[in-house]
């Protein structure tokens, strides 16, 4: 008898269930690979509960995880297509599949999206960045501000 | 369906809430992966980034990263002033030190015109001019 693919159940903060094979998160997800090891997830009838993971989300990352482990054999320039499609999504979801991955652990889809946030900082004036990472307050003195400004003009 | 409104809004809420504190650890990550001249003019962004940039265990990883991803880049080094048994700068490679710390470390003379003044130093720069 063929052994069956091992899956494990993944559960959203909105209580939906993924059910995934275990290989996939195991080798991409540390934390996952933690719990399988040391025993804590039992088949039988654990899910892991992902309180701070959309539904949505969370598709995404199984998404990346599978697509990366049945093609790691694919040539690089295919693998960087289909990231980057994978990522061609807005802020908002960048900022919960960022907070996914680093729940997770994912260490390579971490890598990915921080190269795409680096990116979108590059070149960008200070009033972009704070929009971006939604900074309101910047904390800084009337005096220190307008000393910042004659130091990078060019960044206001 | 009634149930459903503040449910979503409650939602909506906590998103924002998170999306207002991202995590300094996930910003030093960000910041880490960006040009040491870009890092610069991002100190004026808010104090937190000022003082994520600004601290010496981010420059220190942020050398080590750069230096990494490009070993042509002159690797970090200190150097010291002896006048015995010549005068001249000596200069210790950081990098020998981290990697093989065991090792006795090798020790490069900088020669050249006797007399130096240090003008100062700037995160590890140092500044002379020729007497």
């Amino acid at each position: 008898m063929g052994s069956p693919v091992k899956k494990i159940m993944l559960c959203s903060s909105e209580k939906e269930i993924f059910s995934v094979e275990e290989q996939v998160m195991v080798q991409h997800s540390v934390i996952i690979n933690n719990m399988i090891e040391d025993g804590s997830y039992n088949h039988e009838e654990s899910k892991i509960p992902l309180d701070c993971v959309d539904s949505k989300t969370l598709k995404k990352v199984i998404d990346y995880c599978t697509h990366h482990t049945h093609h790691h054999n694919d040539n690089q320039e295919d693998l960087e297509a289909w990231d980057a499609q994978f990522l061609n999504v807005d802020s908002n979801g960048l900022y919960d599949l960022l907070m996914a991955a680093n729940y997770l652990e994912i260490r390579n889809l971490l890598d990915l999206i921080y190269g795409t946030i680096k990116n979108m900082i590059k070149g960008k004036k200070i009033d972009e960045i704070r929009r971006i990472f939604n900074i309101k307050d910047h904390g800084f003195t009337p005096e220190e501000e307008e000393q910042n400004r004659k130091e990078y003009p060019h960044f206001y | 369906m009634e149930n459903r409104d503040p449910n979503c809004s409650m939602m909506r809420v906590k998103r924002y809430e998170y999306k207002d504190d991202l995590p300094e650890e996930l910003i030093r990550e960000i910041l880490l992966r960006l040009p040491a001249r870009t890092l610069a003019s991002l100190r004026s962004v808010c104090t937190s980034w000022r003082n994520l940039i600004s601290a010496p265990d981010f420059t220190c990883n942020h050398l080590r990263r750069s230096y990494l991803r490009d070993p042509s880049l002159t690797p970090p080094q200190i150097a010291y002033h002896r006048s015995f048994p010549s005068v001249g700068i000596r200069v210790l490679s950081v990098q020998s030190m981290m990697e093989n710390p065991s090792e006795p470390t090798r020790i490069d003379c900088f020669r050249g015109p006797r007399y130096y003044n240090m003008v100062g130093s700037f995160h590890g720069l140092l500044c002379m001019f020729v007497v």
